[in-house]
């Protein structure tokens, strides 16, 4: 099969110019504070020493640093850290500045409304697996999230809840599901990566067979809640990692003359201080390659490698429904078509 | 017109052609410099892998993802398929 051949069937060609005109967009992440009130088991933040830097406060040295972010040519900012709903004023900042991007949130303080991001709140597991999880920076046992999650961002647009999967809380999603959905939230999912050197009892390994029967079976119960794709399924649940699936474009895993195209050129991770370095320029530094599969890092490791889909119909069909769920998921307003693998 | 430029004349189709419907449909004109850097010109990279695909159908010819950094203008790419059809038939 080739490219041409694939553009003659109409629906293929259809969907993937839905998704192409989106391809503009150039992203970058923020750390925008080292601070946080939960400490979860194999947080990627406290992994390295990303926290051990003197945090950015100031929300107009953040508009300064944004712009020059802008004219560097980034349109897009994950705005992450530690917790980034704990600095409002530095939130305010950059989406006065640049106005499309997502913030990763636990979820336990509310964002105000005016900040039109997609607003990722992590989910671990439910009511048994929160307390164990999430414990609170002081190292007693964590509060129960999603009830807090869910009342903070009541019919809020803006929101995505990310299930983390790890080797112990497969059957914990089914509550979550479901109070998500009876909410009328939506979801997606992401599979817990250790990272470097990395012991956590999080650490999936022979549970990721039932995790992807997990992922398939909430997509079929819940369709309109669950934003996610069979491939997706498929690509995340692999015994090998992405980057050993796809190769990996980001900063971090490149070298040489390589990184001077596409996310390899631009993409930096920033820290609360504005310091980044190359070998940690991806959008989970810290994770262990050989073993991510996490959801953002697929975002950019499955959708550049359109040359590997092209060989045939169903591989191509699976590249286009990753892409469009990865566009459901990070972009605010963006609708997502029915899976067409 | 000789067959060089033919060739050059006909990646400048498969690129226009690739860049249909993306934002930087409007950079590609008839008289867009076939050493121009695509990424400076504002060529993103699935507009990039689209070309690519579309001059390895046209041209039979395979092109390794880890040649995609050298191809950055027509010329390189018109260069990269010269050498794979003198390679082909030697």
């Amino acid at each position: 099969m080739t490219f041409t051949e694939l553009m003659q069937n109409g629906e293929l060609r259809d969907r993937y110019k839905k998704v192409k005109q989106f391809f503009f967009l150039k992203e970058s992440a923020y750390d925008v504070t080292s601070i946080c009130q939960l400490r979860c088991e194999g947080c990627y933040y406290f992994a390295g020493d990303k926290y051990k830097v003197k945090d950015v406060k100031d929300p107009e040295r953040w508009r300064t640093f944004l712009q020059q972010e802008r004219a560097r040519g980034i349109n897009y900012v994950n705005l992450a850290g530690a917790e980034p709903s704990l600095v409002p004023q530095v939130l305010d900042a950059c989406f006065e500045t640049i106005s499309m991007g997502t913030v990763f949130t636990n979820g336990l303080k509310p964002i105000a409304s005016e900040i039109g991001y997609r607003i990722h709140i992590s989910v671990w597991g439910d009511s048994a697996g929160d307390p164990l999880y999430r414990p609170l920076a002081s190292g007693k046992p964590g509060p129960q999230c999603l009830p807090q999650q869910l009342k903070n961002y009541k019919a809020d647009s803006r929101v995505m809840f990310v299930y983390t999967f790890n080797e112990n809380n497969v059957t914990q999603v089914d509550d979550v599901l479901r109070r998500i959905h009876d909410e009328g939230h939506k979801i997606t999912f992401n599979v817990y990566s250790s990272t470097v050197g990395g012991t956590s009892p999080l650490n999936v390994g022979p549970s990721l067979d039932r995790i992807r029967e997990k992922m398939i079976d909430a997509m079929e119960r819940y369709p309109n809640t669950v934003v996610y794709s069979r491939y997706n399924a498929e690509v995340h649940t692999s015994s090998s990692s992405l980057r050993t699936q796809f190769g990996c474009p980001y900063p971090r895993a490149v070298e040489g003359d390589q990184a001077n195209v596409g996310i390899s050129r631009t993409f930096r991770s920033y820290r609360a201080d504005f310091t980044h370095v190359r070998q940690c320029d991806c959008c989970i530094p810290d994770t262990d390659c050989m073993n991510c599969r996490h959801y953002a890092a697929g975002s950019a490791i499955v959708t550049h490698r359109l040359d590997l889909h092209t060989k045939s119909e169903e591989a191509f069909r699976g590249w286009l429904d990753y892409v469009d769920t990865y566009l459901a998921v990070w972009l605010l307003g963006y609708t997502k078509g029915a899976n067409l693998y | 017109m000789d067959d060089k430029e033919q060739y050059r004349q006909s990646l400048r189709t498969l690129l226009a052609e690739a860049l249909e419907g993306s934002k930087a449909e409007s950079t590609i004109g008839r008289d867009f410099p076939f050493e121009q850097d695509l990424i400076s010109a504002g060529i993103d990279s699935l507009d990039l892998v689209e070309f690519y695909l579309r001059v390895e159908d046209r041209f039979k010819l395979k092109i390794p993802q880890d040649e995609y950094h050298n191809l950055r203008s027509i010329d390189a790419i018109f260069l990269f398929i010269t050498q794979e059809v003198t390679g082909r038939s030697a």
